[in-house]
């Protein structure tokens, strides 16, 4: 019974998510009408409005958007997105081609922010009085209140310009591993990482180091920890296997949360370095009007939610059987 | 053991080799070429990069001056039969011979669908192939500035173009990749090695080119950085060799470096303010039932509101040359003197008194900000100039991509806007014609927004597209634009001033045109 | 400096966030210069450094403006747009979060696929759709008020989700709990429960996001403007002023984006200060609901 009941929510959601996917597409459809004129972008100032009017015919823009949106469903079905009105490329050439820069990007930051987050929170949490407490606590509060451009800039002026470590804009030297391209293959690849990464992380750390410390304050003065602690337990032990362990799931909650601010600073972020990823493709389409791009773009990011909470849920359901006994009376 | 000196001279030959060997060149524009291809945009910074790869039947040195290029020469047999001479022993990159095959493609490929440059050839009837050595192209109409864009007109290997199955551009029609988007293959000093859009792009010199070679460079890596403040920290950091363009407020910075310095020129480009003089009543205005700018009053009154002066110190940091015309320096037809009507506001009250706008009026004025240089700062600055004469100006400044979706033709959806031009072949018949001319359904100042109509000033643009003469075509084109200047049709502002980030190591020609040619670059 | 304000009165930083907010009401009109007329600004006295004893304090930006006048303006149109994007983000999440959480299945599917929808469509993107469409609904108005109803509902729309799956979350908790339970068995009617026990226990980890929304709505609405969509340039907030500044950190006239980056930091300091102190005063750990 439980199997059964977890291949028809499991169905019940697919259904959703599709429905979803559809609803992102209608939404893009109806925005592009205000995104701009993508033929201005194509042609030259000379071409006589004539001929951007025949081009504009050409590319089905002058079709009311119920008609553009259709004709878009009916070639997504069939997995054609069009072409890059911008680049004159496929546009799923083009988004495979920037994927990979934003994944590693995003890993990178993500792990950053974690492996510094974690410990500045915990030590704030343990040792509030210390001087180095402080410190962590001003880097957090600096990164939520400098906004990324800000911070870009200002990595770039110390770090390229000032000490001449680190390059200002691009990913250095990519290695092809069959349509997957990484720069962590090449120490160039390694140097041109930091910056942004950092950039992106900063944000992030300081979330993560004040929540962990918000969690930890209350977990660290509870009966348990206490129990620990007369046990003898080191406090670096308290700390790590005991207590952070209760901090994780609103890290997580929250991490998720943030997911759609990271998107917009990562745009921004890949912007300032000229890294070129996905998310500096949108900002490209968005100043092109590329309207193919930007719509198979927001069905990738749709998707990436879509699939996100689809596992979230369903590892709910089977872990937590309660959930599946309720819903029978609930709606 | 070897000798010490033995190892040490093996390793200077060493060094000095690779030092004469490999002479890179890497620079950053602010966007990449959506294109290689170099039908696709008709627009000078891609014709410009595609120009060192493919070459044209004339060419221009870096003052612009036309020269002979695949074409050694050329005459009008009648008005309306020009015959071009073809350079001898000319090869493209892929090996192949240059013959009057390529012009006559090249001919039937620019004016096919998908091409944005069929203006190039727009008066052309017929391309014919005399010999192999010679093509006549035959005119609809007499046209005395036939190759005057033939600069940017460039040549495509006929054979190579149907071996790719590239035989036209990319149409909109178009649902694959043209082969010629990220190829390339001219007859240029220099070959496209390798290509990734918006990341970066190769180039290596042509070992087979048919001039002598100007420049030193083995290789060139040009990479797109769109953020002004990281393209100027590339370049201060010597990660990039040469940046352009750069910001104003940087040009003091990289100056006082050792290591970089800034070249700077006047650009052709005329920024100006636009007027609507052809609605009966404006848009965005408190004014109902009449149009405040069909009164030349007013228009002169905001003209010497203006503190253009304040504008060009303080806004454009110097990088300005305010003017009278809506052509640049370099355009034919430009006439430095030409004089600005003069800033006084106490004038310019007194003509919105004259005019009955004693207590001003409400206007909203749209302006990008992300085209031109501080245009919206510019923009900016005038909000108050224009306050203190009783006009409240509501400022709009929206991305460009927004912008030309408003303001060109069809919508027209302004009353008062900035624009920048430039005359393309360098002439003002070409900015007579897109933006002074009557607007009229058979295409006659498409881009006259804001519908400004003097027939004295049409009559005298169609005689300047007929004459041949070079005397009289000056005469008319002063007489134009001293009347566009009498009638204040339009609002002339400035020319911007080019500035180009160099490292110290580096010596080039700048073009006013905004166009980087690799033939006059060494790298020290 | 941090460790100080901890030692005191969990309330203090809420009571200089309150007093920042009365005092940008008050200050603009103390304010030497007034930036909106424009008529008063000469572009002569652009880049002017900070003097205490010129008639710019704290120098004059690009323009020729008096920063010290354009920071009290900047000021309240930032908090102005952060507050009333929080409002309707509170708006329209909490409603929605307390029925998924509440009636569970149908309509909380909705509900999370609705904010599926929402979560793909980035603050920019949507603040270009709702100017489009504003000016189509409202072809007469201006500019500036306009920009400012742009960026609140872009803002708004981009951040009710977070609220929404905190309230339901919140409400399934205390739906659970055996005092509800126990409520319920005695016949409290679903909006009594709701009301009486749901909501007061949800106000917690509500009014703690809305604080950390608060800043992120602040950096939202600087990020469209360094991006070119947001205020007009005649009207410009603490993120427009740093967007425009930032051009001219290097160039020797830092203050025009410093001053503002600092004044900015303070305010997102004090409302995440704030929301840490209420947060542990009104729920103990952000595990109960964030």
């Amino acid at each position: 019974m439980a199997a059964g009941s977890l291949l028809r929510t499991f169905a019940l959601r697919l259904v959703q998510a599709l429905l979803v996917l559809l609803a992102v597409a209608a939404v893009a459809f109806l925005l592009f009408r205000f995104v701009g004129d993508p033929v201005a972008q194509m042609v030259g100032q000379d071409t006589p409005p004539a001929e951007r009017e025949r081009l504009r015919g050409a590319l089905g823009l002058n079709e009311p958007v119920i008609a553009q949106y259709a004709a878009f469903l009916g070639r997504a079905v069939q997995g054609d997105f069009g072409v890059s009105l911008r680049a004159g490329r496929p546009v799923l050439d083009l988004i495979g081609e920037r994927l990979p820069a934003s994944i590693e990007l995003a890993l990178a930051a993500l792990a950053l922010a974690l492996l510094l987050g974690v410990p500045m929170g915990l030590f704030s949490a343990m040792r509030p009085r210390h001087a180095l407490a402080r410190i962590f606590d001003m880097i957090s509060l600096a990164g939520v209140s400098v906004p990324t451009f800000v911070i870009g800039v200002l990595l770039i002026a110390l770090f390229s310009v000032g000490l001449g470590w680190l390059p200002a804009f691009g990913r250095g030297t990519v290695v092809d591993l069959g349509g997957w391209t990484t720069g962590l293959l090449t120490g160039s690849g390694w140097m041109a990482l930091v910056l942004p990464a950092l950039t992106l992380a900063i944000f992030q750390l300081a979330l993560v180091q004040r929540l962990v410390r918000a969690e930890m304050q209350p977990v660290l003065q509870s009966d348990f920890i206490r129990s620990a602690r007369s046990r003898g337990f080191s406090e670096r032990r308290i700390a790590w296997r005991h207590a952070l362990p209760n901090a994780l799931v609103p890290l997580l909650t929250v991490s998720g949360l943030q997911l759609g601010s990271t998107i917009a600073f990562a745009m921004v972020t890949e912007a300032i370095f000229q890294w070129p990823g996905f998310g500096l493709l949108l900002l490209q389409s968005l100043q092109s009007a590329d309207i193919p791009v930007l719509a198979a773009g927001l069905m990738l990011i749709a998707l990436f939610f879509v699939v996100i909470n689809l596992a979230v849920d369903l590892l709910y359901l089977a872990a937590d059987p309660r959930l599946r006994q309720e819903r029978p009376h609930a709606g | 053991m070897v000798p010490r000196t033995l190892v040490l001279a093996a390793f200077l030959a060493t060094a000095t080799l690779t030092g004469a060997a490999a002479k890179d060149f890497r620079f950053a524009f602010q966007s990449d070429v959506s294109s290689m291809d170099p039908y696709n945009l008709n627009e000078a910074f891609s014709l410009g990069i595609q120009g060192n790869v493919y070459e044209g039947l004339t060419r221009r040195d870096s003052n612009l001056l036309m020269q002979p290029a695949l074409a050694t020469g050329w005459q009008m047999m009648e008005p309306t039969r020009w015959r071009f001479t073809l350079r001898p022993n000319v090869v493209f990159h892929d090996g192949r011979p240059f013959t009057a095959d390529d012009v006559v493609f090249s001919a039937t490929r620019v004016r096919a669908d998908g091409s944005d440059l069929k203006s190039r050839l727009s008066s052309v009837a017929d391309v014919v192939k005399v010999d192999e050595r010679t093509v006549d192209f035959v005119l609809r109409a007499p046209n005395p500035l036939l190759p005057n864009e033939w600069d940017t007109w460039y040549i495509l290997s006929k054979g190579w173009a149907e071996d790719r199955n590239a035989t036209r551009p990319h149409s909109a029609q178009s649902k694959d990749e043209n082969f010629a988007t990220r190829n390339a293959n001219g007859t240029g000093p220099f070959q496209l090695a390798s290509r990734e859009p918006d990341v970066r792009s190769i180039f290596t010199a042509n070992g087979t080119w048919w001039d002598t070679k100007t420049h030193n460079l083995t290789r060139v890596t040009m990479t797109p950085v769109a953020v002004d403040a990281t393209r100027v920290a590339a370049l201060l950091s010597g990660q990039i060799d040469m940046a352009f363009p750069i910001p104003a407020q940087d040009v003091a910075r990289l100056k006082a470096n050792p290591n970089t310095k800034v070249l700077t020129k006047p650009e052709v480009r005329a920024i100006f303010l636009g007027l609507d003089q052809s609605r009966d009543e404006l848009l965005y205005s408190n004014v109902k039932g009449k149009n405040p700018f069909k009164d030349r009053r007013v228009r002169l009154a905001i003209y010497q509101a203006i503190d253009i002066q304040a504008i060009r110190d303080k806004v454009m940091r110097g990088l300005a040359t305010p003017t009278a015309m809506m052509v640049g320096p370099g355009v034919a037809g430009f006439d430095p003197d030409q004089q600005r009507y003069p800033f006084d506001p106490l004038a310019a009250r007194k003509l919105m008194d004259e005019a009955g706008y004693a207590n001003g009026f409400r206007i909203t004025l749209d302006c990008p900000n992300d085209r031109y240089n501080n245009d919206e700062a510019i923009c900016q600055a005038l909000v108050p100039m224009l306050a203190r004469i009783g006009i409240t100006v509501d400022l709009k400044a929206i991305p460009k991509v927004q912008y030309f979706a408003k303001i060109p033709p069809p919508k027209r959806d302004t009353s008062f806007y900035l624009l920048g031009w430039t005359a393309a072949g360098y002439d003002s018949l070409n900015t007579l014609g897109a933006l002074v001319m009557c607007p009229s359904d058979r295409g006659a100042g498409p881009f006259n927004v804001g519908g400004y109509c003097n027939p004295e000033v049409d009559r005298l643009t169609v005689a300047l597209s007929q004459e041949a003469d070079q005397l009289k075509r000056a005469a008319l084109t002063r007489e134009a634009w001293r009347i566009v200047r009498e009638d204040v049709a339009y609002l002339p502002l400035h020319n911007q001033i080019l500035a180009w980030g160099v490292r110290s190591n580096v010596d080039l020609a700048q073009r006013a045109d905004d166009i980087l040619d690799w033939r006059h670059i060494t790298v020290r | 400096m941090l460790a100080s304000i901890d030692r005191l009165t969990p309330w203090r930083p809420a009571f200089w966030l309150v007093t920042l907010v009365a005092l940008v009401v008050v200050l603009p009109g103390l304010s030497p210069q007034d930036p909106m007329d424009s008529a008063a600004i000469q572009l002569a006295d652009a880049f002017t450094p900070p003097s205490w004893i010129a008639s710019f304090p704290f120098g004059s930006d690009d323009q020729g403006r008096d920063i010290l006048s354009l920071l009290l303006h900047g000021l309240r149109l930032s908090l102005g747009i952060a507050a009333l994007s929080v409002g309707l983000s509170l708006l329209i999440g909490v409603p929605l979060g307390l029925i998924a959480g509440w009636r569970r299945g149908a309509l909380d599917s909705l509900i999370t696929r609705l904010a599926d929808i929402q979560l793909t469509f980035p603050a920019v993107l949507l603040a270009m759709l709702i100017d489009g469409v504003l000016r189509i609904v409202l072809p007469a108005a201006q500019s500036g008020p306009l920009a400012i109803a742009v960026l609140v509902v872009a803002i708004g729309l981009a951040n009710w989700v977070a609220f929404a799956r905190v309230v339901r979350g919140s409400t399934r908790v205390e739906m659970a709990k055996t005092y509800v339970l126990a409520a319920r068995s005695l016949g409290t009617g679903r909006g009594g429960i709701l009301f009486r026990h749901v909501m007061p226990n949800i106000a917690g980890p509500v009014i703690v996001l809305g604080t950390i929304t608060l800043g992120t709505a602040i950096m939202t609405e600087a990020t469209l403007s360094f991006l070119g969509i947001g205020l007009p340039p005649t009207q410009p907030s603490l993120g427009a002023l740093i967007a425009r500044g930032q051009n001219f950190l290097f160039s020797g006239e830092w203050w025009i984006a410093v001053l503002p980056g600092v004044t900015l930091a303070l305010l997102i300091g004090l409302a995440n200060l704030a929301g840490d102190r209420l947060r542990r005063q009104l729920g103990g750990g952000a595990g109960s609901g964030v």
